[in-house]
This record gives C-alpha cells, structure tokens and sequence, in this order.
C-alpha cells in the first residue's frame, strides 16, 4: 500500500485509459478505415491491369505492384500529428485550470504516479492504434498478394519509427504543459522546445556553408537533422529522394528519437513533480521560467539582425564588395531595424503570455542580458567561422574516402536517385595517390575561399567539375569540392584504374522481383516486356565479359543511345533509377535491339513510302485547305555513335503549301531524298548510316479519323544532314 | 488529530495566511470562518496537500500531509469550486473515486444518490448548483474518510439538503470518529453543527475557541444610570464595544459573567440587563476591534 500510490498506481492508470477511450477508438477506426480504403483500391487497381494483360496474352509479363510501405502509409502521420498531441492535451488539461489542478493535486496520489500512469495510458492507447491498423494493412496487403507486395518487415518497422516519434510529440507537449499554466502559453514553449534547437542549427549551418560552400555536406554530426525522425519522416511527403531506408528500419535515428523522447521526458517528469498546484491559469511556473523562455524566443529573432552582422563581418575584405557603394550605412540600418522588431517581439510575447502589459514593460529590463548573449552568439559563430576557415586536411591522418556524388550538388539529407552514384557512395577508397588528390584539392579549395574572402581574389570560381567526398580518419569530414579540369582528369584517371569503382558501372546488377523494367527511345517505346529483360540481360553480359573499357562506357553513359533501358532497382526500400542507353559501346545488344526492329518493322519502308504518297499528294491538290486530310512527319534520328542529332518536322498544314510550290522548296527536296534514300533497318550500315524514327500523323477528313504510325528505318547520316537545314553537330 | 504550526503562504506579494498555527482534536467539527480573502480556502488546501507551505508545518495523525498518498486516501475534500470530468455522470465520476481512493463505497453512493433523488446516469454539467454540490457532497462522503474537509459547502443547498448533509456529517463524526473541517460565511450554520470556531482574518487566526466557551465568555450588557455617564465609568471591565443612546449603554463585555453582574451592580444602576450574543453578534464585534467594519462606509455613502 505505501508504494502503490508512489511511482505507478494501476487503477490511475486505467482512469487514464477511460479518459482516453474516446480520441482512442476515434483514432482506431478512421485510420483502418483509410487503412482498408488504400490496399482495396490498388488491389483494383493492379487487378485491372493483369486482366488487360491476360486480354492481351501477355499475362507472363505483369509485374505485381511494389507497394512502397511509406508512400501508402503516408495517414501514419496522424498519430504524431494529431492523435498523440491530442491525447496529451486531453489528460493534461488540468494543469490550465486552477479548480481542475487543485482536484488532481489533493487525490491520494504523488505527483510522480499522475504523471507516469497518466503518460503511460497514452503511450498503450498509441501502441494499440498503430498496431491495429498495421496488422489490418498487413493482413489485406498479404491477402491480395497476388496483385501487390510489400515488404511486412518494412512495414513493422515504419509502424515503430511512427511510434517512436508520437512518443517524441507526445513528451515534448508534456513537458510544454508542465511547464506552463495556460494554453497560449503552453502553445508556445512547446513549439520553442520542439523547433528553435533546430531552427538554430540550420541558421548555423546555413551561415557556414554560405560563405564556405565546400561546407555543404559537412553538417552531419549527430545534430543532424536526418536524426530526428520527426523531420525525416515530413520530409518524405515533399522529395523524391528520400531516404526511405532510414524510417523503414530500425536505427541510429530511431535511437536518437527515443532518447530526446527519453530526455524531454524525464526533464516532464522533474518539473511536474515540483509543479505547485497555483501555477495553473499563470503563463509560467515561476518567474525564472518565464524569462527563460522569453530570452530564448527573443535570442530566436536576434539571429536576424547576427545574420546580418555575421553576413558584414565574414564579407568586408571580399573585393566585389568593396566595388559596391557603400553598404554600412544600409547594414546599420537593416540591424537597428531588425532590433527594434526583437525588442517589440520580446514585448508582445510578456505581454501575450502573461496578459499584463505592466510584465511585458519589465521585460525590458533584460535588454542588457540579451545584448550581452548576442555579443556571445556572434563571437561563437566567428570563432566557428575561423575555425572552419583554417581547417585543412592532412592526407596522412585520412584512411578512406567515400566519393557521395560526381557532378553536381548533393545533398547528403536525401537519398541517392543514381543507382550508379548509390554505389559507389557505399564503397571505401583507400588508394594513398586518391586520398593525396582530393585533401590536396579540398585544401586548394579552402585556400582559394580563404584569399577571396581576403580580397586577394576576386572571384571564386573557375571550375567546372564538383564532387563531395567523405573523409574518414580519426576526424570524418564531408566536402562538397570543386576541381579544375586538371585535376577532374587526374581524379578520372585514378578512379579508372580502381577495379571496384568501374565494376560497379561494368556489373550490372541481377534483377528481381521488385524491380521495375522498361526501354524508352524517342520513337519506339512499346517493345515487347520479354524482350526488354532479354535486352538487360544481355548488355548486363556483354559489360562484364567484352572487356569494354570503363572509360569508354562511362563516357556515354548519360547519353541516350537509339534506346535506353530503364530499372527502378529495390534496394533496401529504396527505389534506385539505373539507366542505361542502347548504343554502339555495346555492340552485340545494339545489335540485338536492330535485330529486333528488323522483325517487327519489316513492312515500315513500303508503309512509309506510302505515307510519303499520300504526303505528296494532298500537296498538289490544289482546293487543298486546313479542314482537307492531313500528314505530320516528326523524324528523329541517331547518328553512329549515339548522340540525340535532331528532328525534323514536315506538316502538309497550309501554312506549308506555298512553299511546296516552289520547284527548289524544302519541303519538295525532304520528300524526295526522303524517299530516294529512306532504307529498312535491315540493310542499315552502322558506318554510314543513322537510325530514323518517324512518327506520321495522318487525318482523313472525311471521316475525321486520325492515324498515328511509327516507322523505324534508317537513312544515310549525309543525306539526314541535308535533310536538316541547320545540320547536326 | 490536525496540527498546524506557524503556518503561512503567500501567492506573489500577497500574504493569504501568516503563522496560523491551530489543533483541531480528532473527531470534532471544526467550523471556521472569516473575511472574504481572510485564508480560509487557502488553509484546507494547505491541509489537504493541495498546496505547500511556504513555511511551518502541518502534519495529520503526526504524518506530513504533502505528497503523502497514505494520508491523502483519509482525506476528502469539497472544494468552493467543484470539479467534474466533461462530460461525466454521477456513475462516471464515482469510477474516477473508486479508482483513486481504495475504501470508495459504492453501496453508500447509491444509497445517498437514491436518498437525495440526483440521477446518476445523467450529465452532472446539467446539473443546478445545489444539485452539482450534493453529488460533490455524495462522492465525497462515500469515499469514507477520516477526515472531511468542506469549503463552503452550505452554499447553494437548500435548507432541507443542508439539514440532511449536517447529519450526515453528525453521524460520521459520532460513528466513526470522522473529523470534519467546514467553512462558511454563515455562522448560524456553523453555530448549529461545530464543536469549535475558528475566525480568520487577513491571513491571521484571530479567535479559536469551542463554541460555548464563546458564547459565555461574550456577553452583551445594556445598563443605565440616573445621572449622566460615559464610557470612561467602565474601565476595569473589558469591554470591546461601548455604545449610549439616550441614557441607555449598551457594551459586549468580554470576561467572567459572574464577577461582571457582581461589578455593574456594584454601581447601582437603574437598569441591567445582560443578554447572550448570538454567534453573528461575536464575529461582528470581534472583526470591529480589527478595524473590519462597514459601518462607517455605509455612513458616508448614505451622506453622500
């Protein structure tokens, strides 16, 4: 009996159950609701498709639908969004109101047992509605499993990470009501406690890398934000490259939730213990709370005019800023404007907390003490910019490199798009004469940044290669470089001659059941389902054992070919984008793919033959005008080593026929070189000639039918040349 | 037994109780009353462990009452301002008790509920006031304490639920040895129900005493003489009020009845009458000696 009421009390616990019966079951049933809604409707969906397969004898060749378990779970968001934060404001509300505090305060119980067997009914009505509603998900998901797949492990683990970060609202808002006594208070702190740790991180990392952009990839420390699940998890709604591995696993940022959960509720749990009854109905516990919050709201506005003083500061020796009139006059201006707003902010928040305009007057009596943390502030961020400004990396204190991205910005927050880059970002280099390169391009960089922020250079840039590399050692540093042509070269050189970096360009990887395939050219985009994988297939083979030089292939790599496949690859519930063009690189397959054109556009020169009669003939029919047929010919070609030439367009619209009058006009000369030299595909010589796509629409008046058709053919690369009136480079 | 020792608290500037230091016996009813804003409701939520000292002490059957859920669960409190779950039944709230207090009896709830015809299943925030204050009442009672704290529970019930609710109290007191704690502003409530009187003012406890130590300690006296006199003829009887109209005087005279009679008469007067003071006329004359009197405010509105 002495311990019952101290810490845990059951029948207390259940009475927060009961309280909470309400916003729980609501919870349950529109979540299984959209739970039930989801699958049922991509069941039908995937099920109309197969049928559509089946109609066209090609049932072999559906795919099931991955079902991605964050992009079709995306009404988890609630828990944390809305159920948690509401089930605390439910339970909690007491503490806003002095008769309700009073009650709760005189029950026979600590504080201490309130608090825990309150928190833990909370906590149980959460775990319950999200294991509902995933184990419905899971179950329909496994019933129509024929159509759809999805990995329950994945699934599980989201439901976790969905959890752990309610819990994280739910201890924040805590510890916001505890430590307050009104609503619009509480409000508040909770959104000081929840977003301004984050909001100066960023305003930190934003000031560094702004004037050290080699910087950009550097803020990954345990602040970073990719830790905190509560923003990992929104930002999956807005980008497409997600790390959807991060909160569909457990992991480090799982761990880290909990433990802020951990730590906010733990500090909930010190200060409701010492929480007096007489707090309710007052903005703060105690005065010292009050200022507390009050300084670090108004410390949140002066980042403003820091960032201003900051901007000043690093930028005054910069020589194009010393070109400009001068700006000192408009940067006091800026500050002493954004200072008055910080000292009108700190007012109105005494005054909207409290209700007193007598306590929001005496908050003015702080003024020295915030002057004081801002001469800190800014100190801190000079020492920082110095020490950021100086640092250099000394190539014998780097054991391996991770080479995050080639060409262009990455952001190291989002997942990978490139299969290819994915790889490779996963892979140590340990080579000293690689390691030698980049510390001493990184330190070049740095020194450049350094003279130009000195005024001994005017501009920065003069390169046209960036990279961003992780260096690990006994210090792990990630930067974002810049490499001049020299040195790119240098950089390529060596990364060719690693076995590991070209194999993972040279071995295409094994495809699966999740993986989604499909060839994409400019013209021919419906090639048989079979056939694509057999092309994969064999390009996958010919990479790996024709001995094709990895700089050959890697050259060409981005460019489109006659054809390109395309595989969204599954990995780790992540869809990467591996894309791979068809061309002469590849001999063998882009022979196989004319091969493949040669069956089944055998008939397309006879029919385009026809299609250019046609084009001639509604020419010379002189009553001709727009309601008469028409013919379109959009005509794209490749020439022999891949590169997209250029497409020409023929129309018989009317606009054109004054022209075709003309013994010597264009559209006269097109047609008849088009069908003097137009050849099939089969008697197509890979030297001289390019393969043509032609895309011809034709419209019948009369019965206002309109017909598209795709012809594959090939023409001599001159001949396309003269064709094109601008020519191609 | 309650003890109170120097107790005092304070919210911000404002100084609601200073060093009251009091000792309420087991088993008695113990009325209390005082000013508006005198402490009163301040000094049951000391007790009750709702709020802590700034500084002395309190300790219920000699145990600290703050965080103490094992003297918590003998204690029950009705506040002024009474509290329900939104929403809740009478059925709903009884729940809440059972599940906070473990000797809840739920046999007496339904029985007091049945007794004073309040319908435990409807919404109790349909309720009147009094109707809200007798389930308040019920709950509480049924919770079987040892110690019963009301604040102003009177008010608001009519004068048959107020009679039902004092013997109520009455039977606890006398059956189980219940100790109960009433506030009020009306003192010929009090007068009827408590053992002992205690009267706050400004924070302060001003008079404590059992009620008929009160009533015979205080007397009223109303004398006359044939020749003139002033107040200045009284001097060795301590008095604390003195007042003449005509030739008649009229004085609360606090001290032994008996010596008292013996000294005026002593004096010869042509008239004496000594007459009880109800418990109203004691509060009233103890709070004038406080400077607490609206009598000269009334005065000078009525001038005005």
């Amino acid at each position: 009996m002495k311990n019952k009421k101290r810490f845990f009390n059951k029948n207390l616990y259940m009475e927060g159950l009961r309280q909470l019966k309400v916003i729980g079951i609501l919870g349950i049933v529109i979540n299984v609701i959209i739970a039930v809604v989801i699958p049922v409707g991509n069941c039908l969906s995937a099920k109309a498709e197969y049928h559509s397969y089946i109609n066209s004898n090609m049932a072999d060749q559906f795919t099931k639908y991955a079902i991605n378990a964050v992009d079709y779970h995306v009404y988890y968001l609630l828990f944390f969004l809305v159920f948690a934060p509401l089930m605390v404001i439910i339970l909690f509300r007491f503490l806003n109101r002095r008769e309700d505090c009073d009650f709760y305060h005189s029950l026979p119980h600590t504080r201490q047992c309130l608090l825990l067997s309150f928190f833990a009914a909370i906590v149980t009505w959460l775990i319950v509605q999200i294991f509902i509603v995933t184990v419905v998900s899971a179950i329909l998901y496994q019933i129509f499993s024929n159509y759809l797949v999805l990995e329950f492990s994945r699934l599980f683990c989201f439901a976790v990470n969905i959890l752990v970060t309610s819990l994280l609202v739910a201890a924040a808002l805590l510890l916001a009501c505890t430590l307050s006594g009104n609503t619009i208070t509480g409000f508040i702190v909770f959104l000081i406690l929840f977003f301004t740790p984050r909001i100066f991180i960023t305003i930190y990392q934003t000031l560094m890398v702004n004037q050290l952009d080699y910087l950009a990839n550097s803020m990954n420390s345990i602040f970073s934000i990719k830790h905190n699940l509560f923003y990992t998890i929104l930002r999956c709604l807005s980008s497409d490259y997600v790390t959807y591995a991060e909160i569909t696993s457990i992991n480090s940022s799982t761990v880290f939730t909990l433990l802020m959960t951990l730590f906010l509720f733990v500090m909930a749990y010190i200060f409701f213990a010492k929480r007096k009854s007489e707090a309710a109905e007052n903005s703060m516990n105690n005065k010292t709370l009050q200022a507390i919050f009050r300084t670090i709201f108004t410390m949140l506005l002066c980042m403003i005019p820091i960032s201003i003083l900051f901007g000043y500061y690093t930028e005054r020796n910069i020589v194009f800023y010393q070109y400009r009139y001068d700006s000192t006059a408009m940067m006091i201006f800026y500050v002493v404007i954004s200072y008055i707003a910080v000292i009108l902010g700190m007012f109105l928040y005494e005054l909207l907390t409290t209700k007193n305009a007598r306590n929001a007057l005496r908050s003015l009596k702080s003024i020295p003490l915030i002057i004081g943390l801002n001469a800190f502030v800014f100190f801190l961020l000079i020492c920082s910019f110095g020490h950021y400004r100086n640092l250099r990396l000394d190539e014998e204190k780097i054991d391996s490199i991770n080479i995050i991205s080639l060409g262009h910005i990455y952001d190291y927050n989002y997942n990978q798009a490139s299969y290819f880059e994915a790889m490779m970002a996963r892979y140590d280099f340990t080579e000293r004469e690689l390691i030698s390169l980049l510390c001493t391009a990184f330190n070049d960089y740095a020194d450049m940044h350094n003279d130009y922020l000195d005024g001994k250079r005017e501009t920065l840039y003069n390169m046209n290669f960036s990279v961003t590399v992780e260096f690990h050692g006994k210090s792990n540093y990630t930067f974002y470089l810049k490499l001049d042509a020299k040195t790119s070269d240098q950089f390529y050189k060596l990364l060719y001659s690693n076995e590991e970096f070209y194999n993972i360009y040279m071995n295409l990887p094994e495809l699966t059941e999740r993986d989604n395939i499909y060839f994409s050219s400019a013209g021919e985009n419906n090639i048989d389902k079979t056939f694509e994988k057999e092309l994969y297939e064999s390009l996958k083979t010919e990479l790996s054992e024709s001995g094709i030089h990895p700089k050959q292939w890697i050259e060409v790599i981005d460019n489109y070919g006659i054809g390109y496949i395309v595989v969204n690859k599954y990995i780790d519930s992540v869809y990467y984008e591996l894309r791979v063009p068809i061309n002469l690189t590849t001999p063998k397959t882009y022979q196989k793919l004319l091969d493949y054109y040669m069956e089944t556009h055998s008939d397309d020169l006879e029919s385009f033959l026809n299609s250019l009669q046609n084009f001639e003939e509604i020419f010379a029919d002189s009553s001709h005008d727009e309601s008469n047929d028409s013919v379109n010919l959009d005509i794209i070609g490749y020439d022999s080593v891949n590169e997209v030439s250029d497409s020409i367009y023929l129309s018989t619209a009317k606009e054109s026929q004054t022209e075709y009058e003309s013994e010597d006009s264009y559209l006269k000369k097109c047609i008849a070189l088009l069908k003097e030299h137009t050849k099939s595909v089969s008697n197509m010589n890979s030297e001289e000639d390019i393969l043509i796509y032609i895309r011809a629409d034709e419209t019948k008046y009369t019965s206002n039918y309109a017909e598209t058709d795709l012809y594959v053919l090939c023409i001599p690369i001159k001949i396309f040349k003269e064709l094109n009136t601008e020519g191609f480079e | 037994m309650i003890r109170t020792e120097n107790l005092s608290k304070k919210f911000g500037d404002f100084t609601a109780l200073k060093d009251v230091s009091c000792s309420i016996p087991k088993g008695s009813i113990y009325g209390m009353v005082g000013s508006n804003g005198a402490g009163k409701s301040t000094f049951l939520r000391l007790i009750n462990g709702v709020y802590t000292p700034d500084s002395g002490n309190i300790s219920i059957n000699g145990e600290s009452v703050y965080e103490n859920p094992k003297i918590k669960e003998i204690i029950s409190y009705v506040p002024d301002t009474l509290y329900f779950l939104p929403g809740a039944s009478m059925n709903r709230m009884a729940k809440l008790y059972a599940a906070v207090y473990d000797k809840f009896d739920f046999h007496r709830f339904e029985t007091l509920t049945k007794a004073l015809e309040l319908n435990p299943k409807a919404n109790i925030h349909s309720f009147s006031k009094g109707m809200k204050r007798q389930a308040a009442i019920i709950l509480s009672l049924s919770c079987r304490p040892e110690y019963l704290f009301f604040d102003e529970t009177f008010d608001g019930l009519d004068p048959v639920m107020r009679n039902l609710v004092k013997s109520l109290i009455c039977k606890d007191v006398l059956e189980k040895e219940t100790t109960a704690i009433i506030t009020s502003h009306s003192l010929r409530e009090l007068e009827d129900i408590c053992d002992q009187l205690a009267l706050l003012h400004k924070g302060g406890l001003v008079l404590e005493s059992d009620i008929e130590n009160l009533k015979t300690k205080q007397f009223k006296v109303q004398i006359a003489f044939r020749e003139e006199f002033d107040e200045s003829r009284f001097l060795e009887i301590p008095h604390i009020h003195f007042r003449k109209s005509g030739s008649v005087a009229s004085m609360i005279v606090k001290n032994d009845r008996e010596s008292t009679i013996a000294m005026l008469k002593s004096m010869s007067p042509v008239l004496l009458d000594i007459l009880p003071l109800t418990l109203e006329e004691v509060f009233t004359y103890e709070m004038e000696t406080l400077g607490y009197n609206f009598d000269k405010v009334l005065e000078e509105q009525n001038e005005e």
